[in-house]
């Protein structure tokens, strides 16, 4: 199962793709400046999290729009664990991926027995009630108030107060990511995924079943994606159901991955290192100036890239390399029209 | 796939460049970091804040700066909580501030408080309300404002003090309900005034949260109708505010007196899609800079000309003159410091004091010491009450800052609607 991704290092673009790992591998020897590593880890983090939602959304086409919700218990898992139990949130995080996994599997299998926007419709209906529920419960939750991480620093508390230990927590993570998307797009399992993504009758017909195949798919996901809930609410040391359970955080997760290139494994790691910091520094640059001119020019760049690349920016660069490979070798100069 | 990484290097190049670019400037000017919401939900009455922290920066620089410098803003863009944390961290290391104002909203200012603490950068707080955020034991972070839990005691302290003898009633038999909007807000404004209440002996009959969004209160309103409260304590958002008055008269559900604590229920929005039905109601808010006596504001009327000449239009609520009002002190701190470095900031700002009735808000100051569980918080920032009459809110207590007197109790909306003035 590792072979391909052992050969995947045999090529240029591996060598290249190791290249970028060991830079940011140095990168806080080198840079000092928080913000730059915010900015880093945030591209890291977003990478990751497009990458989870790729998963069942690019390899399976299964429209999830309440990543959230998975994202949300994840961190609210963890939190609450070490807040009443003391439990440590590294434990806390695979309590929370059990949950996760458990709740993904119970929202999904319905979903998937059904063709139609139903499991898109069910994961934003997931994640608004896990909202109410995290603002009703005030006792247990402390409601829309949030909850503060009381301040422990330290690795076994998954805490700390440089920026550095985050960037190698954040950058193993995205790799993790990274590496079980390329298992599965190199897998028969992903094959499966993308054969019913294109036609689910075709699929079934050849013997794949398609709800156990989905359902496997949105339980890695939504598994990984909690991971991502932990991370966040370490880094930031502050949850409240607001922003862990918003829409947008779901939209973005699954924007990521629409920019890059949807349902490869490199995709969401590209629109996460594009978007992430058009984002920032748009705002940084503009912001201050003429409010909302950022954000009318991030829309244009979005609207931009689905119009001329539908297939992300990703399938720029595929289609070009698939025209290279049908030249025939070594027969003349490469010339284009 | 090569040039897509690069691209992504590119940016980060890029933002290397940035900040070659800016940090080697302002040497000769005192720059002060603004972090308020300019878009997104929040950016209207943030962009309004913003404005009143504008106006005082004007109105300093004419008369020559501080420190015999120039003062210079560097505006942030905060939409949301995670943009907060990361441009409160561009301020300060990118944009070398050493102090940052803002932040229009508790969620936004609880995001970007510790990053300032984490820095040691002083941050001046004019708008976030929600107690928790001086709760931290933040050494340099000072707010100028009210807390959240100070709408809910001014709303039992006017039930006990003026509405219970005029309606003749003692705490112990009056019948209190208070509902809030279960965000950060209304939350902590709505506990605070049942638990202050029941401080006060007041018999609390109700104690609702409901959401915000809600397009239909009706089943709240039939549960305050069948509690039969004397007074409701209703802490509101704009559009629940109005669906919460047009669904009390649809089912004639009258209280002898209706405090609203700030939000929607002080708003113009409310008073236009009510009409005549808001007059009477009373609203528990921060100063405005209309209908409030300048004895107990000195300073309103001068603001409100300043603002009208550099805007172009009167300021459009008091969120803005409580910006102005915290800058105005903030000066003040610079100058007792007589530098920026943040300890000698912070014992200025300790040192400060000043009572009620001498600032533009009529607020005083005295910023909690440390060892104080709400350390660095205004303890002299108290919000005054005004009441609704021919669409129009006037300030009726406290009695210094009152230009009318007020109306108890709350006529019945069949006299509201004739009506009635």
């Amino acid at each position: 199962m590792i072979r391909p991704l052992i050969r995947a290092f045999h090529e240029p673009k591996g060598y290249f793709f190791l290249a970028c790992l060991l830079a940011l591998v140095f990168l806080p020897l080198i840079v000092e400046n928080p913000f730059v590593l915010h900015l880093v880890i945030m591209m890291l983090f977003y990478a990751a999290l497009g990458g989870a939602w790729n998963i069942i959304g690019g390899f399976g086409g299964q429209l999830s729009l309440g990543h959230a919700a998975f994202f949300g218990l994840g961190a609210y898992t963890c939190v609450l664990l070490h807040l009443y139990t003391g439990l440590n949130p590294w434990a806390g995080m695979v309590v929370g991926m059990v949950i996760t996994s458990i709740f993904g599997a119970a929202i999904s299998y319905p979903c998937f027995r059904l063709r139609g926007p139903f499991f898109t419709l069910a994961t934003i209906a997931f994640a608004e009630v896990l909202r109410i529920l995290a603002t009703y419960f005030k006792n247990f939750t402390k409601g829309s108030t949030g909850i503060t991480i009381p301040q422990n620093m330290g690795l076994a508390n998954f805490m700390f107060k440089e920026k550095a230990p985050y960037l190698y927590i954040i950058l193993i993570f995205a790799l993790l990511v990274f590496v079980v998307s390329y298992l599965i797009e190199k897998s028969r399992f992903g094959y499966y995924l993308q054969a019913l993504r294109e036609d689910e009758d075709a699929a079934e017909s050849l013997g794949i079943n398609n709800t156990w195949v989905k359902l496997k798919a949105a339980v890695i996901s939504a598994a990984l994606t909690s991971i991502g809930g932990v991370f966040y609410a370490q880094y930031i040391l502050f949850i409240e159901p607001y922003s862990e359970f918003s829409l947008d955080m779901s939209i973005q997760f699954a924007l990521i991955p629409m920019i890059g290139g949807m349902g490869t494994a490199i995709g969401p790691i590209i629109g996460s290192f594009v978007l992430t910091p058009l984002q920032e520094l748009l705002r940084s640059w503009l912001g201050g100036g003429f409010a909302g001119l950022y954000l009318v020019i991030y829309g244009i760049i979005l609207v931009l890239v689905v119009i001329f690349m539908p297939q992300g920016i990703l399938g720029l660069f595929k289609r070009s390399e698939s025209e290279k490979e049908t030249l025939p070798s070594g027969g003349g100069p490469n010339i284009r029209p | 796939m090569k040039r897509t990484k690069l691209r992504g290097w590119i940016a980060l190049g890029l933002s290397f460049a940035l900040l070659g670019g800016t940090s080697a400037l302002g040497q000769e000017t005192i720059r002060i970091g603004t972090l308020y919401p300019f878009t997104g939900p929040l950016a209207m009455l943030g962009t309004e804040e913003w404005r009143g922290a504008e106006t005082a920066r004007v109105v300093q620089n004419e008369k020559g700066g501080v420190l015999g410098k120039k003062i210079e803003f560097v505006k942030a863009d905060a939409p949301d909580a995670k943009a907060a944390t990361s441009e409160a961290e561009r301020l300060i290391t990118v944009e070398k501030v050493k102090i940052i104002t803002g932040s229009y909203s508790s969620s936004i200012a609880y995001a970007s408080t510790p990053v300032a603490e984490k820095y040691q950068v002083i941050y001046f707080e004019q708008g976030g309300i929600a107690d928790n955020i001086t709760q931290r034991g933040f050494k340099y972070l000072f707010r100028n404002n009210p807390l959240a839990s100070d709408f809910g005691i001014r709303a039992i302290d006017l039930s006990e003090q003026t509405v219970c003898p005029k309606i003749g009633l003692k705490p112990a038999n009056t019948k209190v309900a208070v509902i809030y909007e279960d965000s950060l807000y209304g939350t902590t404004v709505g506990t605070s005034a049942v638990k202050y209440g029941k401080e006060r002996g007041f018999r609390i009959v109700a104690d609702e949260p409901y959401s915000a969004k809600a397009v239909d209160l009706s089943s709240l309103i039939m549960k305050l109708k069948s509690a039969q409260p004397d007074i409701l304590i209703a802490t509101s958002y704009v559009n629940d505010a109005i669906l919460i008055s047009r669904q009390s008269k649809e089912l004639k559900f009258n209280v002898k007196e209706f405090i609203g604590c700030g939000g929607g229920h002080g708003t113009k929005d409310t008073a236009d899609a009510l009409g005549d039905d808001i007059n009477y109601i009373f609203n528990v808010d921060i100063t405005q800079p209309r209908n409030t006596s300048e004895k107990f504001c000195p300073g309103i009327a001068e603001y409100s000309s300043r603002y009208q000449k550099i805007f172009g239009h009167p300021p459009r609520s008091g969120h803005s003159l409580r910006a102005y009002n915290g800058l105005l002190i903030a000066w003040d701190i610079i100058k007792k410091a007589g530098s920026l470095d943040a300890e000698a900031l912070r014992q200025a700002a300790l040192s400060i004091d000043i009572p009620e009735g001498k600032t533009p808000t009529g607020w005083g100051v005295k910023f909690a010491p440390p060892g104080h569980p709400s350390m660095g918080t205004n303890l002299r920032a108290k919000p005054i009450v005004m009441q609704w009459f021919e669409q129009e809110q006037y300030a009726v207590w406290p009695a210094l800052a009152a230009v009318k007197d007020m109306v108890i109790p709350l006529p019945s909306w069949e006299e509201r609607a004739k009506g009635k003035k």
